[in-house]
């Protein structure tokens, strides 16, 4: 059967996901309980404002389950292969997303050039650019054309910070 | 119309305008031809740049990268066999082919012919239909609204779920949920807002848009390792017109992908990918020899080319007529809408007509601008497939944080950016697919309004979505699609 080799896979993390959706949605249609404000009174058989978010979560409520169903289902039946080995998230991505996440907060306290050609020059090096004429050359560069194009060009309003 | 048109024509002989395309168009067929980036992500990334512009320069700005992306994709087909978007995946079939045979020119030459063809086809068919629909849909009630919009994410979760459609179906639920965050547009009541001020007016769109396809895709692509690129040697040239006296062999099949194309395209939810299957198919199909098929015939090559550029056409009816966008490229450009200020819809076609021909000509133009790029820089657009994700990752990061921040200003939108980032990363890994998310989160306001205001006016009486023929008419094909879905999940074939 074609795909076999990531069923087991796919299976497993169906499963995960259906769980964690049915958590999510259960949590939030209890949630809708509590919403705040009111409706307006008088307004001839109208549906309420609680009418379609809580459709909606029964819903999603629904879906997870059949999702968890076929997930278990489909186990038993599909053998595990090679694909049950591969990682559900990579070191690279986690890191650059760290990186990233680091840039956003640096970007607020000294603005963009600054924090954009720091950002560059570790993200380049942590993925395997390595020549140093390229990692002192291309982030500036990068850095001063976009903020030239949004900042000057385009009229984007840009961060700034403490440096520049 | 035609005081409109010769507006709309005005405002594209612009030079400003013409700068912008050329600029523009091979800025498109560049995210097209690269793999993992595409069309979704090169127009999501390239979003901002519109921001600080004239409305009518940057939404034509996006049309010409957006067309210029779907030729794009074949380029990385034919050389590499890898196609740069999905919807170039059965140019592959006969493109790489014929580039082994050394015939990668001609290949590619068809390849820009076909789409050049298959590109004006669309937009003359959007310039006289889409008047005629937008004057149709101004009489359109919340009904007819409410049964489009539960259409449109139907559609949607069908067609963009090749694994699973309950996957599908969850992301579009999952999509209606986040619709619902906000203040209730007919009272005050805050939903799920957790007293957060700037989630009162709804989640944004275009940091789930940057998010869900410019972060996350981003993310993926730091997984793989460096892209080996060996391209096709180039032994034989093919002129353009020699090749275009070759496409006359092949005229019905440039008429009937070019019509799938753009019917398919005009269908929410549906995309090129789909339109580029069945017009390969129908061409296999009809054909005098279909066992050349797969093997580097020219005609596999202008069938599927012809249909995928159809669609850019198609897939703008129903954007530009009822606002409803058929696929997450046209999701986006509804954003680029919006954040200036324009609401597309059939009143669009009535309060800034010259705009929306303007639209129109950009597209015409924009096709003339592909063939000319597409013929003269084929290989130097290749040579781009040499870029390696190591410099690609940090500029598409660097970008989106500008995109997510630069419309308001707001570091709550380049959280939630960041948050969709991760969602549609883990999304994309357990093969749950976006796109649903989107239009979930677009069309589910429509539906909500339209359902209410149908049920007062009705006085509470829930036939009134039955007893209006285009709300029967597309709500019974919900129905139809979902129950024939339902049946296909419960009972599959190889189980019984």
């Amino acid at each position: 059967m074609p795909g076999n080799g990531s069923t087991m896979t796919r299976v497993q993390r169906d499963l995960l996901m259906g769980v964690l959706l049915l958590v999510f949605a259960i949590s939030f249609y209890a949630l809708s309980y509590l919403f705040s404000g009111y409706e307006i009174e008088g307004l001839p058989k109208d549906v309420g404002p609680t009418f379609l978010p809580r459709l909606v979560l029964a819903v999603l409520v629904l879906e997870s389950i059949f999702l968890i169903f076929f997930s278990l289902r489909g186990n038993g039946k599909i053998p595990a292969d090679s694909e049950k080995q591969k990682p559900l998230w990579h070191s690279r991505p986690v890191i650059m997303f760290g990186a990233f996440l680091v840039y956003v907060y640096l970007a607020t306290l000294f603005g963009y050039i600054a924090s954009t050609i720091a950002f560059l020059i570790l993200s380049f090096y942590l993925l395997g650019v390595h020549k140093v004429w390229q990692l002192v050359v291309v982030p500036p560069a990068i850095t001063l054309a976009t903020y030239y194009l949004f900042e000057t060009l385009l009229d984007v309003y840009l961060p700034s910070g403490s440096l520049f | 119309m035609i005081q409109d048109l010769v507006a709309g024509w005005g405002a594209v002989l612009n030079i400003k305008l013409i700068l912008i395309l050329l600029f523009s168009v091979p800025l498109g067929i560049t995210v097209g031809v690269l793999p993992g980036i595409g069309a979704t992500v090169g127009v999501a990334v390239l979003l901002p740049l519109t921001f600080g512009m004239d409305p009518v320069l940057g939404i034509c700005m996006l049309i010409a990268v957006y067309c210029g992306a779907f030729y794009g994709g074949a380029v990385s087909a034919i050389l590499i066999n890898t196609p740069g978007t999905p919807a170039a995946i059965c140019t592959i079939l006969d493109g790489f082919p014929m580039a082994q045979k050394g015939e990668a020119h001609k290949a590619l030459t068809a390849a820009v012919a076909a789409s050049f063809i298959g590109g004006i086809f669309s937009v003359l068919i959007l310039t006289f239909c889409a008047p005629l629909i937008a004057k149709v849909a101004l009489k359109f009630s919340y009904t007819e609204y409410f049964a489009i919009a539960a259409f449109g994410i139907i559609m949607v979760i069908t067609s963009s779920s090749r694994t699973s459609f309950l996957k599908g179906l969850v992301m579009g639920t999952f999509g209606l949920f986040l619709a619902c965050i906000g203040q209730d547009k007919m009272g005050t009541m805050e939903r799920f807002t957790f007293g957060i001020l700037d989630l009162s007016r709804g989640v944004p769109l275009l940091p789930v848009l940057v998010g869900l396809f410019a972060i996350s895709q981003a993310l993926l692509l730091t997984e793989q390792g460096a892209r080996k690129v060996d391209l096709e040697k180039m032994e034989r040239k093919a002129g353009l017109w020699s090749v275009f006296k070759l496409l006359g062999n092949f005229k019905m099949t440039l008429l009937k992908s070019s019509l799938i194309g753009t019917g398919i395209g005009a269908i929410p939810g549906t995309g090129a990918a789909i339109s580029s299957f069945v017009a390969y198919s129908e061409a296999k199909r009809a054909s005098k020899w279909p066992e050349r098929f797969g093997t580097g015939y020219i005609e596999g090559v202008v069938a599927s080319e012809s249909s995928n550029n159809s669609v850019t056409g198609g897939a703008l009816i129903p954007l530009l007529t009822l606002g409803i966008p058929g696929d997450p490229i046209t999701a986006i450009m509804l954003g680029a809408f919006l954040v200036h200020g324009l609401i597309p819809g059939p009143m669009l076609f009535v309060e800034s007509g010259p705009f929306v021909y303007a639209i129109f000509a950009t597209m015409l133009v924009t096709y003339f601008l592909v063939l000319a790029y597409g013929y003269f820089g084929a290989y130097p657009f290749a040579s781009i497939l040499k870029v390696r994700e190591a410099i690609l990752v940090p500029i598409i990061l660097v970008i989106s944080f500008i995109g997510a921040y630069a419309v308001n200003s707001s570091l709550f939108d380049v959280g939630l950016a960041l948050i969709f980032g991760v969602v549609g990363y883990f999304f994309t890994k357990f093969e749950f697919p976006l796109a649903p998310i989107v239009m979930g989160l677009i069309l589910g306001p429509i539906a909500e309004e339209g359902l209410r205001q149908s049920l007062m006016v009705s006085d509470g009486s829930w036939t009134i979505f039955m007893t209006k023929p285009i709300s029967a008419v597309f709500l019974s094909a919900t129905v139809l699609i979902m129950v024939h879905k339902a049946y296909v999940l419960l009972f599959p074939k190889d189980s019984s």
